[in-house]
């Protein structure tokens, strides 16, 4: 469903060559959710940024859903729903219906399809009593969780989710991660770059862990578990960065 | 395809409509500031202009004789004959006479707008048909009211010489015409009133239309075009909008859009703002200047093209400052330096004459701009200036919209 083929990205700074990713490879097949970890500058945002076309690969190719993310990006555009990582971006002077509602309709929905995806989302997310505000006056939890809608609304076959529970509380946590479960049930196919690694652990069938642009491990987490001899995600992760 | 562009575009287009309409900074600067800028400004001016006419009429004066520093008493005889001679001569005039003891200082502090300084001997001298006499107008060319002032003095004591001498001359030959030669100016339009033409006779409308037209139709869109790309990488709502179906171009059209009619309705809300200003301040404006303003639809067409070309050329500017910037700061820093360039060039062309333009001048954007609207407004149609201008500005959209176009598929837009 998703396949990065040795993906390098290369970016050129003041006459200065930067390589943020280096000869990246890894599928994710339908209905398995895949981690993507790494430390703060270790590449996952330009991995997301590649598979969402709105980077280029510098050398290798991507492949999302049999559409290729150079010559067919349009069309892969079409079958992913993103989650960016950071401070959650919703226009404020729009509701989060409007919110939910553009991205809806920029991704191809009637308004049958978007008026049915906020009727299920909003009942998923608890957004029901918050649909006609405006998001200015949101909590980051709420800001969140209406990004969340707004990035599947068109019920994509693949998501990408950079830090989907950042800043939500631990209900609110919970409802995104039980979300995210129902997912999988349903066939999705997920990319999930996260910090928490207790999230990974709870959510991930595979994962990989990136530094500095270069893949250390990758596998089932029993896999990487067994490798690096330790018990949980977290320990492997700390000796795996600094081993490196 | 060309279906899903519109369609996208149409999508992005309201969506952007309907945020900036929300946002009252972008309204108050677009359309409030302009609308209600031009009748403040008249009235204040009206009523500056007001004070300084009372001032003129009742102005506060001395009198003094040559070498000496302290003003002549009020009940002096020379006081006494300015007043019921010279003075009188105008209906209006109301003096004030202030008695001082140093009218140099008096006139630095502003206690007189000017002195009279006369001869010592003035009395005797003025009643004597073979001299002349001289009456020095002293006033402090830094105070308006003191220019003002001197200049209705002077007018009063020119009359009150002619009168004089209209009274000697009526006493050797009642004959005698004063007035042998009389010269006398009318505009075209004042001379003969069957003279249908294109165009205003308003000065003031001629001076400050194109001027301003051309301004806001460049910058008028600069606050809304600083958020447009801008604003949305601050809240961090670009990127996901990028990874959505639409494509990046019909994004872009939908922004370079929404720009260009923000120009429009900031140049619109301009030109309301100065016919309410007409009918505020009547009294500054020739009331008529709207009523008899007639255009031909032809010429309008094409500066209303020119204007057309000349707000895409400067959305484009404007989309590509936003689209490399990462704040929304810097996105204003650079947008105020590019506000510049339109202010400076419309500002150049306040005093060109349209009769005698350079065809030249037809390649320089902005400036043909706004010489297009004074050739209409003029009634000159030049047509040939006109389509010229046109062509130039057409190229200069094309290169604005290519190089915005470029920008925005570069991807340093998300990388910051």
């Amino acid at each position: 469903m998703l396949t990065l083929d040795n993906v390098t990205k290369v970016f050129r700074k003041n006459d200065k060559n930067f390589v943020a990713v280096e000869d990246l490879s890894f599928n994710i097949n339908k209905g398995e959710i895949f981690g993507l970890i790494g430390t703060n500058g270790a590449g996952k945002t330009t991995t997301m940024r590649m598979i969402a076309t709105t980077l280029k690969p510098t050398y290798g190719q991507i492949n999302v859903c049999g559409f290729d993310s150079v010559k067919d990006d349009a069309n892969v555009r079409k079958c992913i729903g993103v989650l960016y990582g950071g401070d959650t971006g919703l226009y404020d002077r729009l509701t989060a219906r409007e919110n939910i509602e553009y991205f809806g309709r920029l991704n191809g929905l009637n308004d049958d399809a978007i008026n049915k995806q906020i009727e299920y989302l909003s009942e998923v997310f608890g957004l029901k009593g918050y649909l006609d505000r405006r998001c200015g006056s949101f909590s980051r939890g709420m800001k969140q969780k209406t990004s969340f809608a707004r990035a599947i609304i068109h019920n994509p076959q693949v998501m990408l989710f950079d830090e989907p529970t950042a800043g939500l509380d631990i209900l609110a946590s919970e409802e995104v991660i039980d979300f995210i479960k129902q997912c999988k049930k349903l066939g999705k196919t997920i990319l999930l770059s996260s910090h928490n690694m207790q999230e990974v652990e709870e959510l991930c069938d595979r994962a990989l862990i990136i530094d500095h642009g270069k893949t250390l491990c990758s596998g089932t987490l029993e896999n990487i578990l067994q490798q690096t001899n330790t018990n949980s995600i977290k320990e492997a992760f700390i000796k795996i960065i600094k081993k490196d | 395809m060309k279906n899903k562009f519109f369609n996208q575009f149409s999508i992005v287009l309201k969506k952007e409509l309907k945020d900036a309409f929300r946002d009252k900074k972008s309204i108050f600067a677009t359309f409030i500031l302009p609308l209600i800028l031009f009748p403040i400004f008249f009235v204040i001016i009206g009523m500056s202009s007001n004070s300084i006419t009372d001032k003129a009429i009742n102005p506060k004066l001395t009198i003094v004789t040559t070498g000496t520093e302290s003003s002549l008493s009020v009940n002096s005889q020379e006081y006494k004959y300015f007043e019921e001679n010279i003075f009188s001569i105008s209906d209006d005039l109301k003096v004030n006479y202030v008695e001082c003891e140093n009218f140099k200082d008096a006139l630095i502090n502003g206690d007189i707008y000017l002195a009279l300084i006369i001869e010592e001997n003035f009395l005797n001298n003025i009643n004597d048909v073979t001299k002349s006499v001289n009456i020095q107008v002293i006033y402090d060319d830094r105070s308006t009211s003191g220019n003002t002032t001197a200049s209705v003095i002077v007018e009063v004591l020119n009359a009150y010489s002619d009168a004089l001498l209209q009274d000697r001359v009526e006493e050797l030959d009642p004959d005698i015409s004063m007035t042998p030669v009389v010269g006398s100016s009318l505009s075209l339009s004042q001379a003969f009133d069957d003279i249908q033409r294109y165009g205003t006779d308003s000065t003031i409308l001629l001076l400050i239309i194109p001027m301003l037209l051309t301004m806001l139709i460049s910058i008028g869109g600069a606050s809304i075009a600083t958020d447009l790309v801008a604003g949305e990488k601050e809240r961090n709502t670009f990127e996901p909008l990028l990874s959505t179906g639409a494509s990046r171009f019909s994004i872009l059209s939908a922004k370079y859009a929404v720009i260009i009619i923000f120009s429009f309705l900031s140049a619109i809300a301009e030109v309301l703002s100065i016919l309410i200003s007409m009918l505020v301040t009547k009294d500054m404006f020739a009331t008529s200047a709207f009523s008899s303003l007639y255009l031909p639809f032809s010429g309008v067409i094409l500066v209303v093209l020119n204007l057309l070309m000349l707000a895409a050329l400067f959305s484009g500017l404007l989309l590509i400052l936003t689209s490399t910037s990462n704040t929304l700061k810097e996105a204003q820093s650079k947008s105020t330096v590019i506000m510049f360039l339109p202010m400076i060039i419309a500002f150049a062309t306040m005093y060109t004459d349209v009769t005698d333009i350079s065809l030249w001048s037809m390649c320089l954007p902005i400036y043909n701009v706004v010489i297009s609207i004074k050739l209409l407004l003029a009634g000159v149609m030049n047509y040939a200036y006109l389509w010229g201008a046109l062509a130039i500005n057409v190229i200069y959209a094309i290169l604005s919209v290519f190089v915005t176009v470029k920008t925005f598929s570069k991807e340093s837009l998300i990388t910051k």
